[in-house]
């Protein structure tokens, strides 16, 4: 091991590790593998620097474990991960490593991502593992990963900057350890005493609003009744041009108001009443921060707000794009415009674009929202290194055009709306066209408004109508959250935080409290919900989890006190906890209620080996992955077939008529498709084979 | 299970429902009989399904 006197700089990734590594060596980079740990040295000014990585959170808040099942509790320590979560055995190593490395470090420096969980993450290891020097180590802080930003935080790191944002990191994980632990403890409790079964039930704090959110709707759209309504529109023509105008009244709630109204528009002609033309300027979008980013990506490719995470962190590693985690809608003049399109200028795609807008004076169209620590998300202008995959490809490409569309002009567009007379009856239409496309020019891919040009008209112009349609039409109830419009609705209440937010409703689904894209509620996520709502409705409700938010942000920013919030939530729970413990009975026959319709519910049909069993859907505990098994494994059957792992899976109630195995429905979004889950079946046997020929 | 017909409290929701909008569909269309509202309630898209559940419960002879 290097002689005491380096600098141990510490990241939060291994990728950031190497990326740092390479910006600041003025020497050759070199790389050891201690314990299968990467660690990089080199040099720089003369002195010798070793990096390292945390990989994720190497010390967790745990309770004192004298029993699992044990509530209240109140008294909670940072602990080594490993200690209280299984899956994080390896962490063990990388703290052994950073502590060894640390004896003969003379300087530290935390260049874990800047914000609130690198900050913790950073500040931990700076705590528990290199001997309480959190806070005289140095902060360097970057919103990207280029060579330029990286040379410039080290210049400008500081003792103690973003000590406001461990408080605040620590005291949001102690919280939401506190309210869940307690919550599900008490719940699981109850549900365990009343059944012969064991299931852990967990809620969590911003977890009980975002499934109140999802229940809620739920139970409107499954006690909707449709009522009618009828449109009347007109099939116009002027000089050979056909457009169709809705009547102006929309909707008709009886039939023989729609019926007049078409009788008495036949055999008349039309008259234009009225026209008028408005032009208008469309202002660029702001740039992306992390919500818009999730939102955009979900309604542009579908792409799930998590699984957008993933890749904008990809790319943000490659030092293609800056920090993802963000609330800013800011681009500030410091982060180089002029650099940055130079740079998108060499991609082939971008090039006439970058140099169109560096022919401009730069200044970008800004959105409202701010962020301390980072700008709003921006392409670094670096060329990507290695061919990107299609995914990561696309994230990156709606970044840069987004990012180019902040310094396209406004958009004019000419809206023309058109009032017809039909003896009486009023018609209207209206058109959009594009006269100058601005910010359209670099964004139009993604911009999904249609333009729709009518014939030239002029007041007074008559027209012919060749056909009055009267439609009866149904209400529909209101459409189920899909994974972007629950992260909106989340965002807009204040729940929650930009960089928790998809894992949380990723967790509910693991949880089975929902399931599927549009979001289904389950029974069982509804019977928790309904516990809740009746026994402790304070824990799932918005309000109090916003002014925790709220009393979050206040010690992010210095104002309150970490202890001073943990000791509110501490109240608010006791009061609630014991609410809880004085119902158990009534909450556990509720809970085995839903689990025992949960687990009907997940049965596609009769086990054709065994006949007397049920097939059911299960999720593996070790693998996470779902498949068909038989409830009669524990009699012996050992029947099981494969599952889709995406989409929801529903029964169709009939065996396959080659094998009798059940069939089932698979649907993601739109299309979904039948599926016998006998791997064996003749017709895959048949299909596989022609495959093969092939 | 809580209210008067033996429904849990969705089931009843769903089954008030129900009925509020045989009101509408009766003032939309001039008159509807009980049995086709049913029925085209039962077939439309949209039905939510509590309501598909109460109406079978109706249609079984289960719920008057």
């Amino acid at each position: 091991m290097k002689a005491p006197s380096y600098t141990l700089i510490l990241c939060e990734k291994p990728d950031a590790a190497r990326k740092v590594a390479a910006a600041l060596a003025e020497s050759r980079v070199s790389t050891m593998k201690i314990h299968g740990i990467e660690v990089l040295e080199f040099k720089r000014d003369g002195i010798d620097y070793v990096t390292c990585s945390a990989a994720g959170h190497l010390y967790k808040v745990s309770d004192s474990f004298p029993g699992r099942d044990s509530f209240p509790v109140f008294d909670l320590e940072w602990y080594p991960a490993g200690l209280v979560d299984k899956k994080a055995s390896t962490t063990q190593r990388r703290i052994a490593l950073i502590r060894s490395l640390a004896k003969n470090a003379r300087q530290f420096v935390n260049a874990c991502d800047y914000d609130v969980e690198g900050e913790t993450i950073g500040g931990n290891i700076m705590r528990y593992a290199c001997g309480e020097i959190e806070r005289s180590a140095l902060r360097a802080r970057f919103s990207t990963l280029t060579s330029e930003d990286i040379t410039a935080s080290f210049h400008e790191a500081k003792v103690g900057a973003g000590q406001t944002l461990a408080d605040a990191g620590r005291t949001r994980h102690a919280l939401d350890f506190i309210w869940g632990i307690n919550l599900s403890r008490v719940l699981s409790a109850a549900f365990n005493s009343s059944t012969s079964g064991y299931k852990t039930i967990s809620i969590g704090r911003v977890q009980g609003p975002t499934l109140a959110f999802v229940v809620e709707r739920e139970i409107e759209i499954r006690r909707f009744v449709p009522t009618p309504y009828w449109t009347v529109s007109g099939m116009f023509q002027k000089d050979g041009v056909d457009f169709k105008a809705p009547h102006a009244r929309g909707k008709f709630s009886k039939r023989c108001d729609a019926e007049e109204a078409k009788n008495t528009c036949q055999g008349h002609q039309g008259v234009v009443s009225e026209m008028t033309k408005t032009v208008f300027k469309e202002a660029p979008p702001p740039p992306f921060n992390t919500g818009d980013l999730q939102r955009e990506a979900y309604s542009a490719f579908g792409c799930s707000p998590s699984k957008t995470m993933r890749l904008a962190e990809e790319l943000y590693l490659e030092a293609l794009i800056s920090y993802p985690r963000t609330s800013s809608q800011k681009l500030p003049q410091s982060i180089g415009f002029r650099r940055i399109l130079s740079g998108l200028a060499k991609i082939p795609e971008y090039v006439v674009h970058a140099h169109d807008i560096l022919s401009e004076p730069l200044l970008p169209r800004e959105g409202g929202k701010s962020d301390k620590a980072h700008p709003a998300i921006y392409p670094t202008g670096e060329l990507p290194r290695r061919l990107l995959p299609a995914q990561e490809k696309r994230i990156f490409d709606l970044i840069v055009r987004r990012f180019l569309s902040c310094f396209g002009g406004d958009a004019i567009r000419e809206r023309t709306e058109l009032g017809i007379d039909v003896n009486g009856n009023e018609f209207r239409v209206s058109s959009r066209v594009t006269l100058r496309p601005g910010w359209l020019k670099y964004y139009g891919k993604y911009e999904n408004k249609p333009e729709r040009n009518l014939p030239k008209l002029a007041r007074g112009d008559l027209l012919t109508i060749t056909r009055v349609e009267c439609e009866e039409k149904l209400e529909q109830p209101p459409s189920r959250y899909n994974q972007g419009s629950l992260l909106e609705r989340m965002e807009q209440e204040g729940i929650g935080t930009k960089a928790t937010r998809a894992e949380m409703i990723s967790t509910l689904s693991n949880r089975g409290y929902m399931a599927g894209d549009p979001i289904l509620a389950t029974e069982l996520g509804i019977s928790v919900f309904e516990v809740m709502a009746e026994y402790c409705p304070k824990m799932i409700s918005v309000e109090l989890t916003r002014e925790i938010e709220k009393e979050l942000d206040e010690v992010e920013d210095g104002k309150r006190e970490g202890g001073e919030v943990i000791s509110r939530a501490i109240r608010e729970l006791c009061a609630e906890i014991e609410h809880l413990k004085s119902s158990e009975k009534g909450i556990g026959e509720e809970l085995g209620q839903a689990a025992t319709m949960a687990t009907a519910q997940q049965s596609i049909g009769l086990c054709p080996v065994c006949k007397t069993g049920k097939l059911l859907v299960i999720r593996s505990r070790k693998t996470r992955k779902r498949f068909v098994g038989c409830s009669n494994y524990g009699n012996g059957c050992r029947a099981s077939a494969p599952l889709p792992q995406k989409g929801w899976i529903k029964p169709t109630a009939r065996p396959c008529l080659k094998c009798g195995w059940p069939v089932v429905c698979v649907g993601r979004r739109r299309y979904p498709w039948k599926l016998c889950v006998n791997v064996s079946c003749e017709t895959k046997v048949r299909r596989r084979n022609a495959m093969q020929i092939v | 299970m809580s209210e008067e017909d033996g429904l849990c409290r969705y089931h009843s929701d769903a089954s008030k429902a129900l009925r509020k909008g045989y009101v509408a569909w009766n003032e939309a269309l001039s008159g509807i009989p009980w049995k086709e509202y049913l029925n085209r309630v039962k077939t439309a898209q949209g039905t939510g399904q509590w309501v598909a559940e109460v109406i079978a419960m109706h249609e079984t002879g289960d719920l008057e």
